[in-house]
């Protein structure tokens, strides 16, 4: 049978340009973009779990307002790097619950931002 | 610090091959043990370009970028790439959602693109048309689709799975 598209809750705010990762605990994070009430990029982050309850809440926000930005999930971490304006990256800590800072910046900054995929 | 991390000492970035072709708004995915860019918004002298172009990275020692067939279904930039891992593709395939065409439209199309030939097949539509969206595939193989522009933006989210499954 052909599989077909199911309509979940709604964010909590519009979002685009923003990142999306599956954690190591199975919930779907979508982090950072534009599409709020100002259209400014935004920090805030939040994590959409399906099972009896489908539901979204929110994650802590970034250090920094990133959109089009590079994500990767791995381990209990996600790692976000760079995005428009921005040469800074930070990882999440499933664990630790908190955004942490990385210790290296990306070599270059874009204006046009980037993506990313995990090998 | 992250437990699956490095220790900070021995984090860095290192540079990798460049693109063929320069561009943004691209889709990007690792399948198959390669990196697929797809499609994107490339300069062509002073004008800027929607490209139905794709290339991939293998990750074997001293590889380069290099050009794969163009998309059968066209241009598309801002689209989100999900790997398709397959053991009967060469290359493996992509589920390539939303995007836009470079004509101004906002596509809730998806389409399984198979990289070594390009070719193009027609998936069930996205429940929006979504430019810029966030999508992973979960867990259990469902692929979730959220954000993006349409008409305006948008806040809503989908999930494409078997019927069975489709609470």
């Amino acid at each position: 049978m052909a599989w077909t598209w199911t309509g979940m809750p709604n964010m909590s705010t519009a979002r685009y340009s923003c990142s999306g990762c599956v954690m190591s605990d199975g919930r779907f994070a979508v982090l950072g973009g534009r599409g709020g009430n100002s259209d400014d990029p935004m920090l805030s982050c939040e994590a959409l779990t399906i099972d009896d309850s489908i539901h979204w809440e929110p994650l802590p926000p970034m250090h920094d307002a990133r959109r089009n930005f590079a994500c990767a999930a791995m381990a209990g971490c996600i790692i976000i790097a760079g995005g428009i304006g921005y040469q800074s990256d930070e990882a999440y800590d499933e664990v630790l619950g908190r955004w942490l800072r990385l210790p290296h910046d990306l070599p270059h900054v874009s204006w046009l931002g980037m993506s990313g995929a995990l090998l | 610090m992250c437990t699956s991390l490095p220790t900070e000492a021995s984090l860095h970035w290192a540079s990798m091959p460049a693109l063929v072709t320069a561009r943004t708004d691209h889709a990007c995915c690792a399948v198959g043990g390669s990196i697929a860019v797809i499609g994107g918004v490339k300069r062509v002298g002073n004008n800027d370009t929607t490209t139905a172009g794709v290339e991939a990275l293998t990750s074997r020692e001293g590889a380069a970028f290099v050009n794969l067939p163009p998309l059968s279904c066209g241009r598309t930039y801002s689209a989100a790439a999900i790997a398709v891992e397959v053991s009967d593709s060469i290359a493996g395939q992509v589920l390539l959602l939303g995007g836009g065409n470079g004509s101004n439209q906002h596509l809730s199309t998806v389409q399984l693109v198979d990289l070594a030939t390009g070719v193009c097949i027609l998936h069930p539509h996205l429940l929006h048309g979504r430019v810029c969206p966030a999508a992973a595939r979960l867990l259990d193989g469902r692929v979730v689709c959220a954000g993006g522009i349409e008409v305006g933006y948008l806040s809503s989210a989908e999930v494409l799975g078997p019927p069975e499954q489709g609470a």
